[in-house]
């Protein structure tokens, strides 16, 4: 288990104890990451859709959270602005519908960590339940990028009993050891950048 | 850009989406929600609540009363540093 020890320390000495206010140079940072499934220019546009969510938060939420919800079908965007700490869909009517009606696996959604820390346990929880989202992201503030994605051996029912089933062997670091063994319930966990 | 084919859901998948966010709802879980919250806060009422709304289960009453609880008192926590 090498990577054991290089994801520990991956996962904690980024994360702050407050919030990291963006500049232009995180922006400027935000690099591009493989994901499979996704072409050239899917991945080019993914890694631009980033820049403008850090650019909002830096612009017009003083680097707090902002979420965005992309329809693969048309590649659309929308925008939602959230505290130091969270971010919710469910206050926007768009969003709320596209969750409820959007085809199975349509949907991204990405936002940013203020504080640069990796995926949360609501953020986990969220995605899992999720029919209509096939990937999840945050984007650190410092530009730093976490991918989750749905492959097509996903099964949400199996997710879910996992996620519970790590919690009952290991309670403290247990996002950590969902992600790095996500890839048995068809999970891809992808991160880069800076 | 590649091109997906995507398929409509049914009304009842439509129907069964609706109801998990609803349930969860009531029980002060928004499962809309995406936060950077310290994750080693132990949350297993909570935890066991999303698995079986995720899989179509219902929650225990039990539990459901914990959880009730819980919002409330975290509510009642909220109001009191505002006024401070």
């Amino acid at each position: 288990m090498n990577t054991f020890k290089y994801d520990e320390i991956f996962f904690q000495q980024l994360k702050r104890k407050t919030k990291m206010f963006i500049t232009q140079k995180n922006i400027d940072a935000i690099k591009r990451i493989s994901i499979p499934g996704f072409d050239d220019e899917e991945i080019e546009t993914i890694k631009e859709l980033h820049k403008k969510l850090l650019k909002k938060s830096m612009n017009k939420n003083k680097s707090n959270e902002v979420g965005m919800l992309v329809n693969l079908q048309d590649w659309s965007d929308i925008m939602i602005t959230g505290t130091e700490n969270g971010v919710t869909l469910k206050d926007n009517k768009t969003a709320y519908d596209l969750l409820c009606t959007a085809p199975k696996n349509s949907l991204l959604f990405f936002h940013n960590h203020p504080k640069n820390s990796c995926f949360s346990e609501r953020d986990l929880e969220s995605f899992l339940t999720s029919d209509a989202i096939v990937m999840i992201s945050v984007v650190c503030n410092s530009g730093r990028l976490y991918y989750l994605l749905k492959m097509d051996t996903f099964d949400k029912n199996t997710a879910l009993f996992y996620y519970d089933k790590i919690y009952e062997v290991t309670e403290s670091g247990s996002v950590q050891e969902f992600l790095r063994t996500c890839s048995s319930i068809g999970l891809k966990f992808l991160y880069g950048g800076e | 850009m590649l091109k997906r084919g995507f398929t409509q859901p049914t009304a009842e998948e439509i129907n069964a989406r609706k109801k998990m966010y609803k349930e969860a709802a009531s029980l002060g879980i928004d499962l809309m929600g995406y936060d950077s919250n310290d994750s080693s806060i132990k949350r297993r009422d909570r935890r066991k609540a999303v698995v079986l709304l995720g899989t179509g289960q219902s929650v225990p009453e039990k539990l459901k009363k914990r959880l009730i609880k819980k919002d409330i008192a975290q509510s009642g926590k909220k109001k009191i540093s505002v006024k401070k």
